[in-house]
């Protein structure tokens, strides 16, 4: 089990230099140049090319690389062209926000997604299954930015329940000092946000949660369990559902990735002060220094999200072994 | 010693008398004035600044040696008084104890850094362009500041005020801090700067001894809100208490009806334009930029696109620029037919029949390109291509983020590009570098001597009677030879939480009356 996990993290070293190296390439391969960004509508063709030479744009693309690479080995990630501040500070200073809100849409995703498909599924052909099957084509189908503007001016606008844009205190923090009120003004910022990025993987969970329990529940074993006269809640719990968990921890993983990177629209509709929007900015304004970074440590997370995805399919199923 | 009794009295009286100093206006002093605006600045550093929410946290902050009223006339502000000694030499006195935030007091110094920097191509400072014309800046002694110029520049005192190219920085501040500096704003602003947690907030706080008084606001928050709808709701419910331009027409609409806020509306320094590569094989003939001219839609594209929230244009010339702004100059008008007898007198018909205008056998293509950022101009774009195409054009769209706009406009490898300027308080800002055959962003390659010379002369001649004769020519001749062709004049749009008091919405965008508006 050890001797597999440093396997697996050793492995992410090529996997994070393979990032480096497409994320450095793509952002070779689009138009446009980071001094433009800079100097905007003022620039001169001299000046632009003096700029090139201070950002060293003007080496040759291997040097270039070479000396990303080795910066970047030694913990310098530079500095952002545009923001005129450390990348490493940036990405710390956004960073935190953007977790915060992936992670509380995952929890909102499983903590509701799974028990409406188990609940789908157990009354499979009912009108509980029907409501909340049509909930959920609902809500794959529908574009993350119209949800969010609607639930803006239905929120905070029409009720003026929730605030409209925003993030509040940091909610670990908050938590911590136990400060009641900043907890709450947390959760009232956090709580449309988490909603709109949740409500795809929300949906879709409840349809893979019901598909899969349907499934396992046609099998030899369930029908076994059933007639040893066991209870359908143990039938359920105890032996369908671990089984159908697989594919669902499956897709849970993904999710994880999926909403790092979906955030960046929900984080620009409700002005969420995160990495994502840090990322789409600097990529229009080729801040190249800053997206390298970006897609580096997302890399990073998300390969990191992936071995504990690995780890976990041991924990629901004792017959996986790690080798 | 001194007798308690007479120790309460002396305070008695030294509180009377400081209470009788006081302005009257400060008494309600008030609140909080949470702002709502649409992207993060880059930098805090006046010299760095690129970008409109960086100059509005600036004019806060910093001070420029002049400011622009709302008629675009420069004020004292840090320059008490200046004198013209001769065509190319300015004085500037500055006003006495101006003190910087950390408590360091403001020297001529200080003004000859700030301007040495920008002047230093080292800085890479976005304007510096704009003050080249000075060739010497000295301290004559703590208190005054000469500039030597390399040529008479009418422009110059628009030019060095705070929200253009002139925050005085605190040379002190600049030399501990370093690269810090950008984001640990010094200033002899009416505001302090307290904190920026970036993509999220910019926060600052009163300056009570700023030299203009103390300000009436405790705070002001900016409040970072990219997306223009969300950022409408906000000032809808009360989360923030002002938001400006850009905003979408739709969500315009909608808070006009809104009681809890006012929703002013004016021309802005700006306008929307096509710009029209002279360098082209297609465009190099003036009958079919005019042609272009007179195919464009220009009251539809303002009723249907921006929902007359800008603007149709008549000419480069901006209303904003009182005494050199006509009507009399006017572009090409939207007339189809004249346009196609442009487009066969150039000798472009369509021989083979195919539905596409030709010329010795090459088709008639244009590709209309413009940048991903702007909805708007988007769509104009599109409703262009869809007018072209129907008059016999194969007309095709090209539409990529900023940067590549303008790396193809530098390069001059566009046909037609349409785009935008702002903050043109003059008409040097809007002229000599887009049209003089040396400007640095004559990107449509048009050269005129007599259009070199008038835009020479408009930088040499201060009497208002000669800039407007010299520069309604230049708006004449570009009216004719159309290496611009200008859509709309840009609107400015503020809107207010009716609680706020005091606020005077500037064309130019700034929030400079932010030191005399409260919140009760």
């Amino acid at each position: 089990m050890l001797r597999y996990l440093a396997r697996r993290l050793l492995l992410l070293v090529p996997v994070i230099l393979g990032a480096a190296l497409i994320a450095f390439a793509l952002l070779l391969l689009i138009p446009g140049d980071p001094a433009i960004a800079l100097l905007g509508q003022e620039v001169s063709g001299p000046e632009l090319a003096r700029f090139r030479h201070i950002l060293g744009l003007d080496r040759p693309i291997p040097v270039q690389f070479g000396l990303y690479v080795w910066r970047i080995v030694q913990g310098d990630f530079g500095r952002s062209i545009t923001l005129h501040a450390p990348v490493l500070r940036l990405i710390r200073s956004t960073l935190p926000a953007t977790l915060e809100l992936a992670i509380a849409s995952l929890l909102l995703s499983i903590s509701v997604g799974i028990p409406l498909g188990l609940l789908a599924a157990r009354r499979r052909g009912g009108v509980l299954d029907t409501g909340t099957m049509l909930l959920a084509q609902l809500g794959v189908s529908m574009p993350v930015f119209w949800l969010g503007v609607l639930l803006i001016l239905l929120f905070a606008v029409k009720l003026d329940w929730l605030p409209s844009f925003g993030r509040g205190p940091a909610l670990l923090g908050a938590v911590a000092s136990g400060n009641l009120a900043n907890v709450l003004d947390s959760l009232q910022h956090l709580i449309l946000p988490a909603f709109t990025l949740a409500a795809f993987n929300l949906a879709l969970l409840t349809r893979l949660t019901r598909w899969a329990l349907l499934e396992v529940l046609e099998e030899d074993y369930v029908r076994t369990a059933r007639a040893k006269g066991q209870t359908e809640r143990a039938v359920i719990y105890r032996h369908a559902l671990r089984n159908a968990l697989l594919p669902i921890i499956t897709i849970i993983g993904l999710q994880f990735g999926n909403a790092l990177g979906g955030a960046i629209v929900t984080e620009t509709i409700y002005g969420w002060p995160g990495m994502g929007r840090l990322v789409v900015q600097a990529i229009g304004q080729r801040d190249f220094p800053v997206v390298q970074g970006a897609v580096l440590i997302l890399a990073l997370l998300f390969s990191l999200v992936n071995v504990a995805v690995d780890l976990a399919y041991g924990l629901a199923d004792p017959r996986i072994r790690y080798e | 010693m001194i007798a308690p009794v007479r120790r309460i009295a002396v305070v008695m009286l030294f509180v009377f008398a400081l209470a009788s100093t006081m302005p009257v206006r400060a008494a309600p002093a008030g609140g909080t004035l949470r702002i709502g605006i649409d992207v993060d600045a880059g930098t805090l550093d006046p010299r760095l600044a690129n970008d409109t929410t960086a100059r509005r946290v600036i004019e806060q902050v910093y001070d420029g040696l002049v400011e622009l009223d709302a008629q675009l006339q420069p004020r004292p502000a840090l320059a008490e008084s200046w004198t013209q000694v001769s065509p190319t030499v300015w004085v500037f006195k500055l006003r006495k104890n101006v003190r910087f935030h950390d408590g360091t007091p403001l020297t001529a110094d200080d003004v000859v850094f700030t301007y040495q920097t920008i002047l230093d191509p080292g800085l890479r400072a976005p304007l510096r362009g704009l003050v080249t014309p000075i060739s010497k800046i000295e301290a004559v002694d703590p208190e005054t500041v000469r500039f030597t110029l390399s040529a008479p520049y009418a422009p110059l005192l628009k030019y060095v005020d705070g929200s253009q190219a002139g925050g005085i920085v605190s040379r002190r501040a600049v030399e501990r801090l370093g690269a810090e500096y950008a984001s640990n704003p010094v200033g002899t602003g009416a505001y302090k700067f307290v904190s920026w947690q970036r993509n999220s907030r910019i926060l600052l706080e009163a300056n009570p001894t700023s030299w203009r008084g103390r300000p009436s606001l405790n705070q002001i928050i900016f409040n970072i809100i990219p997306d223009n709808t969300t950022r409408a709701a906000a000032v809808e419910s009360g989360d923030v208490d002002l938001i400006h331009s850009p905003l979408s027409p739709q969500d315009v609409r909608r808070l006009r009806t809104v009681s809890r806020v006012s929703v002013t509306q004016m021309t802005g320094l700006g306008h929307t334009y096509l710009n029209i590569n002279q360098s082209d094989p297609i465009l190099r003939d003036l009958r079919v930029r005019r042609a272009l001219a007179h195919l464009i839609p220009q009251a539809t594209i303002v009723r249907q696109i921006y929902q007359e929230m800008d603007r149709p244009a008549n000419s480069i010339l901006l209303p904003a620029w009182s005494g050199i702004y006509t009507e009399d100059i006017t572009q090409p008008g939207h007339d189809i037919a004249r346009a196609k007898a442009l487009l066969a007198e150039a000798g472009w018909t369509d021989s083979n029949r195919d539905g596409i205008l030709d010329r010795g056998g090459q088709n008639l293509a244009l590709v209309v390109r413009t940048h991903s950022e702007d909805p708007n101009r988007i769509q104009v774009v599109e409703l262009l291509i869809s007018i072209l195409r129907s008059s016999g054009i194969d007309a095709r769209a090209e539409i990529t983020e900023f940067p590549a706009l303008v790396g193809a406009l530098i390069a001059g490898t566009h046909q037609v590009a349409l785009l935008g300027w702002l903050g043109l308080v003059d008409p040097d800002r809007g002229m000599y570098n887009q049209f003089h055959s040396k400007g640095s962003q004559n990107w449509e390659r048009y050269t005129n001597p007599r259009v070199d010379a008038l835009l020479d002369e408009g930088r040499q001649k201060a009497d208002p009677q000669e800039r407007a004769r010299i520069y309604r020519e230049v708006a004449r001749i570009i009216t004719a030879d159309l290496p611009y062709y200008i859509l709309t004049y840009q609107g400015y749009i503020v809107v207010v939480n009716r609680r706020v008091q005091g606020f005077v919405p500037i064309p130019s965008g700034s929030f400079r009356s932010l030191w005399q508006t409260s919140v009760p």
